[in-house]
């Protein structure tokens, strides 16, 4: 191989392990902020996450079971807010704010409860690639997307799932329904909470797994900014890919990969070479110049679901229906 | 309710049920919102393969009721039984499943998805676990068929016009196989044609078994439609009666409690000179690219009233605005008086002599503040009601104390806040703050949407003695019965164009009806003048 192709494959290959962390949250916030609800607390669950994630690998060194952990705190954070939400009616960016905080706090505070204050430092082995025999040996495809570990796997295979769940089955259109005109939703006989509670529900146990994702597989410690803005990243990435996990899988693997620049530049302390004396930080900051600039651009052509942080009282919006 | 096998046994008596039996009963409903009973103890019932209207002016508490029917509201009081058992409705769920569907006036659909998801939203047609695309639009095509209802399953619910999306209603109602069909004020979203399409295709719903209830506040259509009237005035039932028992002035004393006049007195008024003049209008849509306006020009003149009809959705709304100073235009020139207002600020337009009567949904009045800052809201910055920076209080309560009592205003006093007036009343405090100043030219958007009859017709009487000052009006109203009474020439609107003007003396229903639909257009040139 040349060592060009061979360093963009290493590069790319990266990004597409990188980018599963968004994609794992991004999947979630497609359904979630399609049927109306903006899961806003998605930075601080993500930290919560990875923080019970490494608790309980910490305690049990189970990695299975650090997941479920994972997704179980931050669904149940998803339900307060939703419930505030849908059922209190108190707004969408107030409660996702406060509650966005108290993730945050609380994944750190656990942190300092259990692993932190007893190790400082200390790291568990990440999970290892698996090759998938045939696919990983095509040339630059195959190591790029079929020499991951297995959870980037589960990941594109989450993505095309969701994709047919929201164009091809009834609960996606119920979903589609729900966000865009919750009256005619209702009118057709549809619980447009309970749809709510699940998308939200949904988008918590996403980002409790790429919560996860980020200790077994991506850093195997915990540390305060560990989600470093990937949570603020995926809503935008979200919005940007149209709610469509397809074009959200490309999105994060686009996202993964700009880390994965900035981090092979780091490493490699060529910015002088490469870049004509850039410094890498510069390439630290293109993730997240690129969610502002994805987001200019999906705010002016996207049509945003109309029902999106509005919220749906049946007694009083019939008299307009 | 929860309880599948009593559903299910309900609907095998509804369908098994005799024509002519009763298969619906309302017994004793009362609803009240804070400030109103919309219904007091109202008992209705329907039969098996009737059209039973349900006849009363706005507000009198139809669509209430029905809803109450369809499970979107709670009753405070009162049950509904179905073949004889009693059902408790939750949601629209339970209503459904029970075999009643409601279409409502201004329609509930989905706009960026297709006719198809519509129609299959909520049921359950599967392929596996995929939605059954086929299965459904064979179904639909059937119905389509069956009942005069062609639509493209695949085309887009934003892209129909609101007589098709009416018909993609009525679908989703079909393809549920309900037994009983509830539609709230069908003819005000649609053309005179498509209304007679609509009569055509209840009568074959009804020979198939179904039975319909026809809301309405339109005399003459419930007359034409229905088999059996329930007339609802402030929330009561007033009568109940065979449709071939009655007629017109009947009901009409029925439903508003007097006689109603159906012809304002219109005398006779000589055209004076130019006041607006619209030319190539054109203004940009909503989305990029589409244009609203396509080149609008007209003239309106003292002592005229110009009528523009046409489907909600032609471009009346951005007219209005353009000329208002609420829209930019893209293109062309809007003259009052002869002097250019094209771009200007809305209240240079004011300062004009321009009064504005705005469509129901942005009523023109901020209903948190009261009666009188209300009454002052387009000259509270001018003496004597400010000097300097300072605001008189007590010059704007005494001129609001002075039109409250010229114009009639139903208020608790000047200082209540405007929330707690009736629409009738708001409408009031509207025009007695627009007249106030003997406009030279008022813009009417839907003057009297969502009004009772008293209201209207203060509204009309109104307009009417306008044009009779000598003041240009321009009424643009989706009410084509309203704008042939009124208007002395009958402009219409189709997709953002005139589709050609009319003399109101000599205007056929049949033919503006046409031209609302771009059936047909009139040469320019026989009205340019
Ligand atoms: N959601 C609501 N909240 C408060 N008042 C309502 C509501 N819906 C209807 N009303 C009031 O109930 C009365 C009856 O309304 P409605 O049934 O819509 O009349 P209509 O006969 O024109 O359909 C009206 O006074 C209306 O203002
Ligand atoms: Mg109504």
């Amino acid at each position: 191989m040349v060592p060009i192709q061979e360093t963009i494959v290493n590069v790319v290959g990266r990004g597409v392990m990188l980018g599963t962390v968004l994609l794992f949250a991004a999947i979630g916030e497609c359904f979630a902020q399609r049927s109306g609800f903006m899961n806003l607390t998605m930075e601080g669950i993500m930290t919560l996450g990875a923080s019970l994630a490494y608790q309980t690998v910490f305690l049990t060194g189970n990695m299975g079971l650090s997941i479920f952990v994972a997704m179980a705190g931050c669904m149940l954070i998803s339900f307060i807010a939703v419930y505030l939400n849908q059922r209190l009616y108190l707004d969408q960016v107030v409660t996702g704010m406060a509650l966005y905080i108290f993730a945050f706090g609380l994944g750190v505070f656990i942190h300092r409860l259990v692993a932190g204050g007893v190790t400082g430092l200390k790291f568990i082995e990440v999970l290892k690639p698996v090759g998938i025999p045939l696919l990983s040996s095509i040339p630059v495809i195959g190591p790029i997307l079929f020499n991951q570990n297995i959870l980037v796997y589960v990941g594109i295979a989450a993505s095309v799932a969701a994709y047919f769940i929201m164009y091809r089955t009834h609960w996606g259109l119920t979903v589609r329904a729900v966000g865009e005109n919750p009256k005619a939703a209702d009118n057709a006989g549809i619980n447009v909470y309970m749809t709510r509670y699940i998308t939200a529900m949904l988008s918590g146990a996403g980002a409790g797994v790429a919560g996860a994702y980020l200790i077994v597989a991506v850093l195997g410690n915990f540390q305060e900014l560990i989600v470093s803005g990937r949570g603020w990243i995926t809503i935008a990435m979200v919005i940007f890919a149209q709610w469509n996990p397809i074009y959200a899988l490309i999105g994060s693997y686009f996202f993964g990969s700009m880390e994965s620049v900035a981090k092979y530049v780091e490493v490699t302390r060529r910015e002088i070479a490469i870049t004509g004396g850039i410094p890498y930080q510069f390439f630290w900051m293109v993730p997240y110049i690129a969610s502002i600039l994805a987001l200019v651009v999906a705010f002016k052509k996207a049509a945003l679901p109309s029902a999106l942080f509005k919220i749906y009282k049946r007694e009083e919006a019939i008299s307009e229906v | 309710m929860v309880d599948k096998g009593v559903k299910q046994r309900i609907r095998r008596k509804l369908e098994e049920a005799e024509i002519g039996s009763t298969i619906l009963e309302m017994k004793n409903i009362t609803k009240t919102f804070p400030g109103v009973v919309a219904d007091n103890h109202v008992n209705f019932d329907l039969r098996k393969g009737e059209i039973h209207g349900l006849l009363g002016e706005n507000g009198a508490g139809k669509t209430v009721l029905m809803s109450i029917l369809y499970g979107l509201y709670k009753p405070d009081e009162g049950e509904i039984w179905v073949c004889g058992e009693k059902v408790n409705m939750k949601s629209p769920r339970d209503a459904i499943e029970l075999g009643i569907t409601m279409v409502h006036q201004r329609f509930a659909l989905v706009k960026n998805i297709t006719v198809l998801e519509n129609i299959v939203l909520g049921t359950k047609t599967l392929k596996g676990v995929f939605i059954d695309e086929k299965t459904a639009e064979e179904k639909i095509r059937r119905l389509s068929d069956k009942f005069g209802l062609e639509i493209d399953p695949h085309s887009l619910v934003m892209d129909l016009s609101m007589g098709e999306r009416q018909k993609v209603e009525i679908l989703k109602a079909l393809y549920r196989d309900s037994d009983i069909l509830i539609l709230d004020e069908p003819t005000t979203m649609i053309t005179p044609q498509e209304e007679e399409a609509l009569f055509e295709t209840l009568q074959k719903m009804v020979k198939e078994g179904l039975s319909i209830i026809f809301i309405s506040h339109k005399i003459p259509v419930v007359l034409r439609v229905t088999n059996r009237i329930t007339v609802l005035r402030n929330g009561r039932v007033v009568a109940q009666v065979y449709t071939h028992e009655t007629d017109e002035k009947d009901l009409a004393v029925k439903m508003v409690g007097r006689e109603v006049l159906y012809r304002l007195p219109k005398v006779e008024v000589l055209r004076g000179k130019e006041v607006l003049r619209v030319e190539d209008l054109w203004a940009p849509g909503e989305e990029k690219g589409v244009f609203s306006l396509h080149g609008v020009s007209f003239t309106v003149h003292e002592g005229e009233i110009f009528g523009v009809a046409g489907v909600a959705g032609n471009g009346q709304k951005e007219l209005v605005e353009c000329i208002m100073g609420l829209r930019k235009p893209f293109k062309g020139k809007i003259y009052i008086n002869g002097k250019d207002y094209t771009n200007k600020f809305t209240r240079e337009i004011f300062d004009a002599g321009v009064a504005w009567i705005p469509d129901e949904k942005d009523r023109g009045v901020i209903l948190d503040l009261s009666v009188a800052e209300n009454m002052v809201m387009k000259t509270f910055y001018k003496p004597p009601y400010s000097k300097g920076l300072v605001f008189h209080e007590e010059e704007c309560l005494r001129f609001a104390d002075k039109v409250v009592r010229e114009y009639d205003v139903k208020t608790a006093g000047v200082k209540a806040p405007v929330k707690t007036l009736s629409g009738g009343n708001i409408q009031r405090l509207i025009i007695a703050r627009e007249f106030a100043a003997n406009p030279k030219l008022l813009i009417a958007f839907n003057p009297t949407k969502g009004l009772d009859v008293n209201a209207t017709e203060f509204t009309r009487r109104k307009i009417l003695e306008l044009r009779e000052n000598k003041s240009a009006v321009l009424l643009v109203s989706m009410d084509l019965d309203e704008v042939m009474m009124l208007s002395d020439r009958i402009a219409v609107m189709y997709q953002g164009e005139i589709a050609g003007v009319v003399e109101a003396a000599r205007a056929e229903r049949s033919e503006l009806g046409l031209m609302m639909t771009g059936a047909k257009k009139l040469d320019s040139s026989l009205w340019a003048s």
